[in-house]
């Protein structure tokens, strides 16, 4: 089935130089410490948190979003935390171009790749990697420092691998995203 | 597995099962059948699946996703028609290629440190105990009381601990060399080991002096095939003499019957906290212990990259690179860079599901993958036949399923080009390309036309409630342009281009033909439209 046009309020979205959209109604933290890549949507109720950072030093980049990625409605974006030899520290995180964080699921991961679906109501553990060309369905738990192998589909909790993705996953995965973006509208 | 949600499943032909079965429904097949319902236009195509079309047990119906596409055969190949062939191991946790050679010594497990939780089969980490101060290389070895280990697996999940069933790690590293000595005394081990050697003089014997790498087997059952039907065997008929010298094989392990503990056990339990699911027992299949106290934590599982090739021409249709961690691939032909992608539309202000007896409009959008042009022509059976061989149809061709009119049954489909994606962009950028199409060109059953897709109108009447589904012919041809060269060149840097990218060929024109030609396919699909109610 087709996706239809996705109507959205004009002036709940900003939309940046390069193509990003983000929600008024999201919060963003620590936004010096975020990059979007482009053409990114953040939609109703995300919840990034740029601002948990490494004690010190100057700047940094906390979250680093890739181009046409989705965090869908109550998504949360923090980055994972551990502590080391005694001392208590944030770590940053990355998720490539094309994924897909559907709605209400919370990531923690350390790396997520590019042309990635993970579903609605997730949790992504602290230190989780996520390779390139991956599905986690709806409703999954991948525990901490989980690594999740390319062409996976993991769902359950804990996350275990049920299946294997098609070798075309790469090009399924980009023209969703991009065919999303497309028809992700301002209705007036 | 069937989604209730609407679907287009691709038929693969498959050619070890339809054509042996003296069912000739190739391309060729089909297309003849749809050349005789044009000319004869009072019978019916073929349908090659019969039209009852269960797509929750057809084995040759597909998401176009999963299909591929054989440009030696022009033939649509399923997971079932293609030859898989292991090109590498690696673990799924550490992501380590694993040698071809160690693979078969180590199990086809992770030798180095990654293991299953035994009750929830999470990976487990390896933790340090804070109260064993790890041994220090100076301190002296002759301490009275026996040494602890410091280091143990620990599940993040569910907390078990393998200290829990006396698991201690001298070191954090080479966990599996750790481990190997109690994995090496367990029954099961012993036993093959011993059920090897036993046969080991007559494998010797008659081991070709090399199989091949590729092959799929445990450590000897290559020889053991070579036991079996080896035709070379039969003609050194020594050898078949030779068989019986193998001699008797006596089990050297021999494990007490436990059966009545385990029952005894098993009524006087309080909880069944302690008892273990099958999951877990079968993840340690030589005792499958009822005491989750006796599960143990067991090596990860390696995974395999695969090429693939196409049974009927031995030619290879998907080759990964070999490398763990890549997802690219050398070889990739993958169907929906061949074939018209179909998917579904709803029209403006129109909902599933569908209603008995209500006609419905719906749109197929059909997108052109290929750099020429392509024409289309449609076909679905219709299910009141009226005359002729109602009495020689199968039982599942007199079940209905409603009627389909296409009200476009030809169109042509623009050729796919990279500038494309930004035309998109902007179409939908502006608030005036979204309002529906004029409703004169509908007449024509085209709904609407751009770029490399083409959306038609299809009207459905469904008869009975339930799953509504309905099979398609779907005949396309294209040509090459008169200047052929000129493009066929253009789009042979492309295609060079999309080598280094993943090997990806959109085109299948690029092996130039000295005349113009008119390439025509057919496919059969199934379009499913969800339940219908009344
Ligand atoms: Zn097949
Ligand atoms: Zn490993
Ligand atoms: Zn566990
Ligand atoms: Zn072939």
């Amino acid at each position: 089935m087709e996706t239809p046009v996705i109507y959205y309020d004009r002036a709940e979205y900003i939309e940046t130089d390069t193509g990003n959209k983000v929600s008024r109604k999201s919060v963003i933290c620590g936004s010096q410490n975020i990059i979007l890549g482009g053409k990114t949507i953040i939609q109703t109720g995300c919840v990034i948190r740029g601002d948990l950072r490494r004690t010190g030093g100057g700047h940094t980049v906390v979250v680093a979003i890739g181009r046409y990625c989705l965090l869908a409605h109550g998504s949360i974006i923090r980055p994972p935390y551990k502590t080391y030899k005694g001392i208590f520290s944030y770590y940053p995180m990355k998720i490539g171009d094309h994924v897909t964080i559907g709605e209400g699921s919370i990531v923690q991961a350390a790396t997520i790749g590019s042309y990635v679906t993970i579903g609605k109501n997730c949790v992504i553990g602290r230190f989780a990697i996520i390779k390139d060309c991956c599905c986690i369905a709806d409703n999954t738990i991948i525990p901490p420092n989980t690594v999740v192998p390319s062409f996976s589909i993991y769902d359950g909790s804990p996350g275990a691998y049920r299946d294997e993705l098609p070798e075309c996953t790469q090009e399924l995965y980009e023209l969703k995203t991009k065919d999303y973006y497309a028809k992700f509208t301002p209705r007036d | 597995m069937q989604p209730a949600t609407p679907f287009v499943y691709y038929h693969c032909a498959c050619p070890d099962f339809f054509q042996t079965s003296g069912r000739s429904v190739d391309a060729s097949g089909s297309r003849d059948a749809a050349n005789d319902s044009s000319s004869a236009s009072d019978r019916q195509p073929y349908v090659p699946f019969g039209t009852s079309i269960a797509t929750d047990t057809d084995f040759s119906l597909f998401p176009l996703s999963r299909l591929y596409f054989c440009e030696d055969c022009h033939q649509i190949r399923c997971p079932s028609c293609v030859q898989d062939e292991v090109i590498s191991y690696y673990c799924p946790n550490c992501l380590f290629e694993v040698p071809t050679a160690s693979v078969k010594s180590e199990k086809n497990r992770c030798a180095r440190n990654c293991f299953q939780c035994p009750i929830c089969q999470n990976t487990l980490s390896v933790v340090a105990n804070p109260d064993i101060p790890p041994k220090e290389p100076g301190s002296p070895e002759d301490e009275t009381k026996p040494s602890v280990n410091p280091y143990h697996l620990f599940c993040g999940v569910c907390r078990w601990d393998s200290q829990e069933v006396g698991i201690t790690f001298e070191k954090p590293t080479s966990l599996a060399m750790q481990l190997q000595k109690s994995e090496d005394a367990s029954p099961d081990i012993k036993e093959f080991d011993h059920l090897k050697e036993h046969f080991e003089k007559f494998l010797r014997y008659n081991t070709p002096q090399s199989l091949p790498t590729s092959f799929l087997s445990l450590s000897s059952s290559g020889s053991f095939s070579k036991m079996g039907y080896n035709t070379s065997m039969q003609n050194r008929k020594g050898n078949v003499a030779r068989m019986d010298d193998v001699g008797e094989y006596k089990a050297s392990e021999h494990i007490p019957h436990g059966d009545m503990d385990v029952m005894d056990n098993l009524i006087n339990i309080q909880e069944d906290t302690t008892v273990s699911n099958l999951e877990q027992r079968f993840n340690q299949v030589y005792d499958q212990p009822y005491d989750t106290n006796q599960l143990k934590p067991q090596r990860i599982h390696l995974r395999i990259k695969r090429s693939k090739r196409c049974r009927t021409c031995r030619h290879i249709l998907i080759k990964p690179e070999q490398k763990a961690q890549a997802t690219r691939f050398k070889i990739k032909l993958v169907a929906m860079n061949y074939i018209p992608n179909i998917t579904m539309q709803m029209l403006p202000r129109k909902t599933l599901p569908l209603r008995q007896n209500v006609p419905t409009q719906l749109i197929l959008k059909f997108t052109n993958p290929l750099y020429e042009e392509i024409s289309v022509t449609l076909a679905t059976p219709q299910q009141h036949q009226t005359k002729g061989d109602q009495v020689d149809a199968p039982e599942d061709l007199r079940k209905p399923w409603g009627r389909v009119t296409l009200l476009s049954p030809h169109f042509t489909v623009g050729a796919y080009n990279e500038t494309i994606e930004y035309d998109d962009e902007l179409l939908y950028g502006k608030p005036s390309a979204l309002s529906t199409p004029a409703a004169a060109t509908w007449e024509n059953g085209v709904y609407e036309k751009r770029n490399n897709y083409t959306s038609i109108l299809i009207e459905v009447v469904p008869d009975y409630e339930g799953d509504f589904k309905f099979p398609l012919l779907v005949n396309y041809s294209y040509k090459s342009d008169e200047d052929q060269l000129d493009t066929g060149g253009y789009e042979d840097e492309d295609g060079d281009d999309d080598d280094d990218e993943g090997g990806q060929k959109r085109s299948q024109t690029l092996e130039r033909q000295p005349e113009e030609r008119t390439k025509t396919y057919s496919f059969w699909c199934v379009v499913g439209l969800g339940e219908v109610v009344q």
